[in-house]
């Protein structure tokens, strides 16, 4: 059984204390919680008057506005609804580089991290999570709940997670994407390799049920600068016969050249599908990394308070 | 296509370091699991052939620079375009449409198959295939400024002197140097005599090269040419520049053309046919006809070693090689060492094309060694040869005692007479003929002083120690206190001189100075041979060559033969017991074989046995020419005043004999040109001498230790030098055809030489250095290689 602390760090975790998992937009949710709801209801935060109409319930008549002007009035207040965050981790051959490298985490733990870190500040603040592992279909899930027990079930799941085979992440979002029945908070931890068209149009689907869409993409130093310099057979991590011994130093200009639009190509495609791309490198903490995105998360959104 | 330094050649073979490193760097690589194939996929896919062509170019890239930095080094010559063009623009070429290729996308197969075409043509070229385009056309350089390695041979010979010759050779020998480039280098050889280089290497240095030549004199004897131009040919072999020459510079006398070695021809033509980049000859005449020129041709002394106050006989011969007729009117002065007042003169006639001879008497009032010189007072052609000189040694009297075994009143009847008479011939003629003797020879001296005693005076005189020698003559014995003194005597450096005849007890000399007793007898006497009787029955000595220096002089048959004496009876000596007695030395044999004259060193000093009479008794010698020579050269040996020849030619070495107690002095030698030389005795068969050997220039040497001039000796310039006649100028041409092909002969006898050369040297073409253009390539490369690999990383995505 995986242990908490193999994917919690309290240091981490303290440097997120102030941070809370704020969807963007509006989510459904069931219990109120820091969220706005899209459903008008019983509340504390007061949002307008509105003239009665036959059918409101009574109790919710403001007394002191009918003091004052003779007419009814409704309090209306804005519902604060609990997040339903899904966590979808890319558990796909690519995302075990790293491994070998010495110093370094693999991005597959870099990635299981970051999902428990992000797992635990929604469970902390009373939002629940769900857990998605996928490489080609959907290894496994854990459905959303809430609870701190949860945790103990989403860290389970990343510490039985292995890397698998080829990743088709177009096909798989498209096979997720009717699973999460009520609207929230899609994170999206993957190094996105693969056919950006495929890859759009499956964040296409999950921006149309009306998730909140985030993807950490996870880069390791070694793809983003390609330091290579003494020949060397690269051997593909998805397809073990794809093999090709190169001099490195002779590719590099090329292959950043390839890596620059590529990266470009995805932004412009997140850009357009409402998607919030958030790229991190393993070498960097990871939460530091989440702390700035939460921070402009919480700029651009709702006030952060606990 | 040749190298300079051939063997540097082999440094290409670096160009494997890079291929071995690239084949490694692809056996040994790094294996990375890669996650982000998909974007090295799409570069890969598309740019592999791209890639192994550029990494095809950098590796091609990579082997050329050590190959060409190695042809560099070697310094490549190439001869002509056809080589040019094969071994380095093809291939270059062929490199450079490779990268073209790299860089463009449609025109590709154009500039492959450009590339193509020049690595066929060179392929072709270098298997001979193709036409010599080219090949006749020497590549070649404006002459003045190719670095050369150049020889400049110098008739440094008297004869050069004539006409001023030698001052024009030297003008152009400076105009040389100072036209010379920096990087050229540049040797002088010496002709005369023996060819001997001006500086041991060739020098880059014109301006000490210039200030020695300053300072030569055409002192020389005759040149040695053939062995001049083979030095000159080893120098320019090892020549570190491709322009190689050899410049005679000479006069191209009838004479230096004479005996001229064929077979040394032919291996000097071939040697230089086998040379790789083999010199050019140039041949530049300094020598013009000439009309007068008399000389001094011998200088002949009667002795060479003089007493005091003794006249010495001078005969100069007069040689007169023009056409033109001396009636009385040619005055010859005697000098004697460094004194220009002349000591003696005469005033002779000489014909056309004849030699005429002068007397002169001089007598040296001190005694040490001196040179006389004969000079003529006329001004001709080659004034160099108008005095030749003559080493002589003057020296105080020898004492000499001499022991009559059997004296006799009657004159010429005593054992030593005839000895006393051909010793002191000057005092036995005062004596005898003394009204004649006033007139004539009152002042002269004899350079020995013979005192004559009978044995019983011998008894009785008490020291030894003032006679240099003892001769006993028929002795009949001695009293063993007084045999005991001569060996005494001998040990401590006399000499002494055992003479045979009826007297002697041959018993008593056995059994005293035999091997029983002192061993002092060089060999054992077995008894006597011959019959006084019979006339016919004589032995003689026998005429071989005499090695021994006191006999020496008898080698030369100008000064009589030994031959001629017979010998009647004599005494047999055994040499069977000392045959390796290194002690003992056998100087002369009878016909039959038998020693007449045998000598055994005995401590410092050596005792001889004369087998036969030394009066008329056994013999009828002392009335032979020989005898007085003979007596006066073996008295003269055994008093150690017997000396190597002080006037020898040149080229022979000069020798001085060192006494005992002088072998760890130091000596120098004067040179006539004003140098001197340190010589170290060393030991040549128990005896301690000085040698020198380059005696190439003639002139005084004077030999001396710390404090004073030991001895003086003349090199004398061959006589050959005096004959000014020039070689025919066809004789010239089949010389030059016969050493090379190609000789270029240059008229410089108008002082035109320098002009001349040049205007020829300008139209000489030679093969072209290539290290400044493969440096280039080189440098061009390495900074290609830098730019490639910038260039190279961006392909196509």
């Amino acid at each position: 059984m995986a242990n908490i602390t193999d994917f919690l760090d309290p240091k981490d975790l303290s440097r997120l204390a102030n941070h809370q998992v704020l969807a963007k937009r509006v989510v459904e949710g069931f219990c109120s919680g820091l969220h706005r709801s899209p459903h008008k209801g019983f509340s504390v935060e007061f949002k307008q008057h509105r003239a009665y109409t036959p059918g409101d319930e009574i109790r919710r008549l403001d007394w002191k506005v009918f003091a004052k002007t003779d007419r009814f009035y409704v309090r209306e207040y804005e519902e604060e609804t609990n997040l339903r965050c899904h966590l979808l981790l890319d558990a796909s051959g690519s995302m075990s580089y790293g491994s070998e490298d010495d110093k370094g985490i693999s991005k597959i733990e870099y990635g299981s991290r970051l999902a428990a870190c992000l797992a635990y500040l929604c469970l902390r603040q009373t939002d629940s999570v769900g857990l998605t592992t996928f490489d080609t279909t959907v290894r496994s899930m854990v459905p959303p709940r809430g609870g701190a027990s949860h945790t103990r079930q989403i860290i389970d799941l990343l510490g039985a997670t292995t890397t698998g085979d080829e990743t088709d992440l177009g096909k798989v979002f498209h096979e997720i994407a009717p699973q999460l029945k009520k609207r929230g908070m899609v994170v999206i931890i993957s190094d996105c390799f693969g056919d950006i068209p495929s890859i759009l149009k499956g964040l296409a689907h999950f921006n149309h049920a009306k998730h909140d869409v985030v993807v950490f993409q996870i880069w390791h130093r070694d793809e983003l600068e390609f330091p290579f310099r003494s020949w060397t057979r690269f051997d593909c991590l998805e397809n073990v016969a794809l093999r090709h011994t190169v001099d490195p130093a002779h590719l590099r200009e090329a292959y950043l050249e390839n890596l620059r639009e590529y990266r470009a190509d995805f932004l412009k495609g997140c850009h357009r599908h409402r998607v919030q791309l958030f790229p991190m490198t393993t070498d960097e903490p990871y939460a530091q990394g989440l702390a700035s995105f939460l921070a402009a998360r919480g700029k651009a959104g709702m006030p952060v308070h606990l | 296509m040749s190298f300079l330094n051939g063997a540097l050649v082999l440094g290409a073979l670096t160009a494997l370091v890079p291929l071995t490193i690239h084949l490694f760097n692809r056996s040994r690589f790094k294996i990375i699991k890669w996650g982000a194939s998909h974007l090295l996929e799409s570069v890969l896919r598309k740019n592999r052939k791209q890639i192994q062509l550029e990494q095809l170019i950098i590796l091609i890239i990579r082997c050329a620079i050590p190959v060409l930095l190695a042809l560099t080094l070697a310094r490549m010559v190439v001869m002509n375009w056809n080589s040019f063009l094969f071994f380095l623009l093809l291939p270059l070429a062929a490199l450079l449409f490779l990268i073209f290729m790299a860089f463009t996308q449609r025109t590709r197969i154009f500039w492959g198959f450009l590339s193509l075409a020049c690595l066929v043509a060179t392929a072709l070229g270098a298997l001979g295939l193709l036409p010599d385009w080219g090949k006749e056309q020497k590549l070649s350089a404006p002459s003045g400024d190719v670095p050369a390695s150049t020889v400049i041979l110098l008739d440094d010979s008297l004869s050069m002197n004539a006409a001023g010759g030698f001052s024009k050779a030297k003008n152009f020998i400076s105009d040389y140097l100072s036209n010379m480039h920096q990087q050229s280098e540049t040797s002088i050889i010496q002709l005369g005599g023996i060819a001997a280089p001006v500086f041991d290497k060739p020098t880059s240095d014109p301006n000490a090269l210039g200030l020695r030549t300053e300072t030569l004199n055409a002192e020389g004897d005759s040149i040695a040419l053939l062995a001049g131009l083979d030095q000159a040919l080893t120098i320019t072999a090892d020549g570190k520049n491709l322009k190689r020459e050899i410049i005679l510079l000479s006069d191209f006398r009838k004479q230096d053309l004479l005996n001229w070695d064929g077979t040394a021809v032919d291996a000097f033509r071939e040697r230089l046919s086998s040379t790789s980049n083999s010199p050019e000859l140039t041949w530049i005449d300094f020598g013009r006809d000439v009309q007068s020129n008399l000389s001094v041709e011998e200088v002949v002394v009667s002795s060479q070693t003089i007493g005091v106050n003794h006249p010495v006989l001078i005969r100069a011969t007069i040689r007169n090689f023009s056409e033109e007729t001396y009636d009385g009117n040619l005055q010859v002065k005697l000098f004697a060492d460094q004194n220009e007042t002349a000591i003696d003169e005469a005033v002779i006639s000489v014909g056309p094309l004849a030699s005429a001879q002068v007397a002169f008497t001089h007598q040296f009032k001190t005694s040490g060694p001196k040179v006389l010189h004969a000079e003529i007072q006329i001004s001709d052609d080659l004034l160099q040869d108008n005095r030749r000189s003559a080493a002589i040694s003057v020296i105080k009297q020898i004492k000499v005692l001499l022991v009559d075994g059997d004296p006799s009143e009657e004159w010429l009847c005593g054992e030593t007479d005839f000895l006393k008479l051909a010793l002191t011939p000057f005092e036995e003629s005062k004596e005898k003929n003394s009204k004649e003797s006033v007139t004539k020879g009152g002042e002269m001296k004899d350079l020995i002083n013979a005192i004559s005693l009978t044995s019983d005076e011998f008894n009785k005189i008490n020291s030894l120690s003032e006679y240099s020698l003892i001769i006993l003559s028929n002795l009949q014995s001695l009293e063993a206190e007084k045999a005991k003194e001569i060996e005494v005597f001998t040990q401590n450096g006399g000499g002494v001189l055992i003479c045979s005849g009826n007297q002697m007890q041959i018993e008593w000399y056995n059994n005293t100075w035999g091997s029983t007793g002192s061993n002092f007898l060089p060999m054992p006497v077995k008894g006597t041979q011959g019959n006084l009787q019979n006339e016919l029955t004589y032995s003689k000595i026998s005429s071989s060559y005499f090695e021994h220096p006191a006999l020496s002089m008898f080698n030369d048959p100008r000064n009589g033969s030994l031959a001629a004496a017979q010998i009647k009876k004599w005494i047999v000596m055994d040499e069977s017991k000392v045959r390796n007695d290194p002690k003992v030395t056998i100087l002369a044999r009878l016909i039959n074989g038998q020693p007449i004259l045998a000598e055994k060193r005995f401590g410092k000093g050596v005792v001889m046995v004369w087998g036969t009479s030394i009066d008329t008794d056994w013999t009828n010698f002392p009335a032979r020419p020989s005898y007085l020579p003979f007596t006066q050269q073996i008295t003269s040996y055994l008093s150690e005043k017997v000396l190597p020849p002080r006037t020898v030619e040149s080229g022979l070495p000069i020798t001085h004999y060192l006494k005992e107690n002088e072998k760890d002095l130091e000596f120098s030698l004067a040179l006539p040109n004003g140098s001197s030389r340190k010589l170290v005795p060393r030991k040549r068969k128990d005896r301690y001498i000085l040698e020198f050997t380059e005696t190439r220039l003639p002139g005084t040497y004077e030999l001396s230790d710390s404090e004073r001039i030991v001895s003086k000796f003349v090199v004398l310039p061959s006589v050959d030098e005096s004959f000014l006649e020039k070689a025919p100028e066809n004789e010239i041409v089949s010389t030059a055809t016969a050493l090379a092909d190609n000789v270029v002969r240059l008229d410089g006898r108008e002082g035109k030489g320098w002009e001349s050369y040049l205007s020829m040297d300008s139209r000489r073409k030679f093969g072209r250095e290539t290290w400044q253009i493969l440096l280039a390539t080189v440098l061009g490369l390495v900074f290609m290689e830098i730019i490639l690999l910038r260039r190279f990383g961006r392909i196509a995505r």
